[in-house]
């Protein structure tokens, strides 16, 4: 029983703690692996009662289940995190995508793979591999596969919106389905996967850190100047002092005022953001300092202050994308 | 950018000109700190005061140099730096690694204190 369990459920997390090293930038906390891992488990919960339902009360033949509607509500299940994630600005690279899609994978098939091995105690070693380690790994990879497709799609459109994730889902559905239809002999697959999954995971990382370094580059440098003209007073002379003092024909000097100060803030949390993450590539883990959380509390009570329609008229002159509001959050969690 | 190698009293002083901005100036600083570590020298003085401006590729090498040293028991301490690069090192806090001097002197001076 012991052996079952160990090559069921173990290699999974193998695969995520190395995925974790590969990450030079360390972009995830430990605590945030584990909220994934631990939402996985509750969302297999959810399917593996759905299905019992489905199977039970409608009457659907379970082939047709396992192939067809199984697939697409666990992928769906799934991507319910993850889309969370994203939407909510939590998830900055393809990397981190890639992270906590296996992590929300290995956390279902976790809990899928304890339910089998509960009520199919008399499986063979073979058998787990293939049915316990086989489709742990898929749960994984299919997971991770929605989260890079859907953060690069929302990256590429510098939005995340709700459609965004149809495509992702569709996508590991397919791929999940296909692996359900046993096309191919169950133990070549598993091998499959086992070479797969890791290839396409070092692509997208090694792809993703190029996209972070060059953010990190160009994205510190526009920061610290427009922080400097800020500090030493000479805002006004640059383009956004100008569209500043354009903006008080609409608002009020004290909004105006706010304004500043918002993106003053904004950027110095941009520039510390940056900074953690240089140090992190160095293995260098550091406790950011008090001043930040104030300066958060700041940022959120001018947020309020200058309201929706303030920060809509910074957008032309502001950049928060996605990954500008990404990295506050990762100072933020630190 | 451009390194210039000098040994005093067991401290290495390397004076950089020009930009610290990525590419392989910066992976030639680290391959200078890595060649001193081999030679046996483990305080090393970074002299900034040519160095005018420097961007997060050349922060990224700082650290790394940092972090060879430590590794090997030693230190890397800032002389001259400039203005713009010091506010550079607060905003970022990296500044928290590294100890900074107004001149080389002072900051070679500095070893010779710790090892009394």
């Amino acid at each position: 029983m012991w052996i079952e369990i160990i090559v069921s459920l173990f290699p999974v997390f193998i695969f995520l703690v190395a995925f974790i090293l590969l990450d030079s930038f360390k972009l995830i906390a430990n605590h945030s692996i584990i909220q994934a891992i631990l939402a996985g488990g509750i969302l297999a919960i959810l399917c593996l009662s759905f299905n019992s339902w489905v199977v039970n009360n409608i009457g659907v033949h379970w082939q047709i289940n396992v192939r067809y509607i199984a697939p697409l509500l666990e992928e769906l299940c799934k991507a319910l995190f993850l889309i969370y994630l994203i939407r909510q600005n939590k998830v900055g690279f393809m990397v981190d995508a890639a992270i906590y899609g296996f992590a929300v994978g290995a956390g279902f098939a976790f809990v899928e793979n304890i339910h089998y091995l509960h009520s199919k105690p008399h499986i063979s070693l073979l058998g787990w591999i293939i049915r316990g380690l086989g489709t742990a790994v898929m749960h994984g990879g299919t997971c991770a596969i929605f989260a890079i497709f859907s953060k690069s799609l929302c990256d590429r459109w510098e939005a995340n919106k709700i459609y965004f994730f149809i495509p992702g889902i569709l996508l590991a559905s397919i791929i999940h389905s296909f692996f359900n239809h046993f096309f191919l002999n169950p133990v070549l697959m598993t091998v499959l996967q086992l070479i797969i999954l890791p290839l396409l995971i070092y692509l997208v990382f090694s792809h993703s850190e190029k996209i972070l370094r060059n953010w990190l580059e160009f994205g510190m440098d526009s920061d610290v100047q427009l922080l400097e003209y800020i500090n030493r007073g000479k805002i006004s002379t640059t383009k956004i002092g100008k569209y500043l003092r354009k903006l008080r024909e609409n608002f009020s000097g004290e909004i105006v005022a706010d304004m500043l100060c918002y993106i003053r803030i904004y950027l110095e949390l941009a520039v510390r953001a940056k900074g953690v993450l240089l140090m992190q590539e160095n293995g260098f883990r550091i406790k950011v300092e008090d001043d930040i959380k104030d300066k958060f509390k700041e940022l959120n009570f001018l947020e309020k202050s200058i309201g929706k329609t303030g920060k809509l008229a910074l957008s032309p002159i502001f950049r928060t994308k996605t990954r500008d509001l990404w990295q506050l959050y990762f100072l933020n969690s630190k | 950018m451009h390194i210039t190698e000098k040994i005093v009293k067991k401290v290495a002083i390397l004076t950089l000109s020009g930009h610290m901005m990525g590419g392989p100036n910066n992976i030639q600083l680290h391959d200078k700190v890595k060649s001193l570590l081999g030679d046996g020298i483990r305080n090393i003085v970074i002299d900034l005061k040519k160095v005018k401006w420097m961007n997060s590729s050349g922060l990224g090498t700082l650290m790394a140099a940092w972090g060879s040293v430590m590794r090997e028991g030693g230190n890397i301490k800032l002389a001259n730096v400039t203005e713009k690069v010091h506010s550079l090192l607060i905003m970022t806090q990296i500044i928290t690694f590294f100890e900074t001097y107004d001149s080389v002197d002072r900051a070679v001076a500095s070893y010779s204190s710790e090892i009394r």
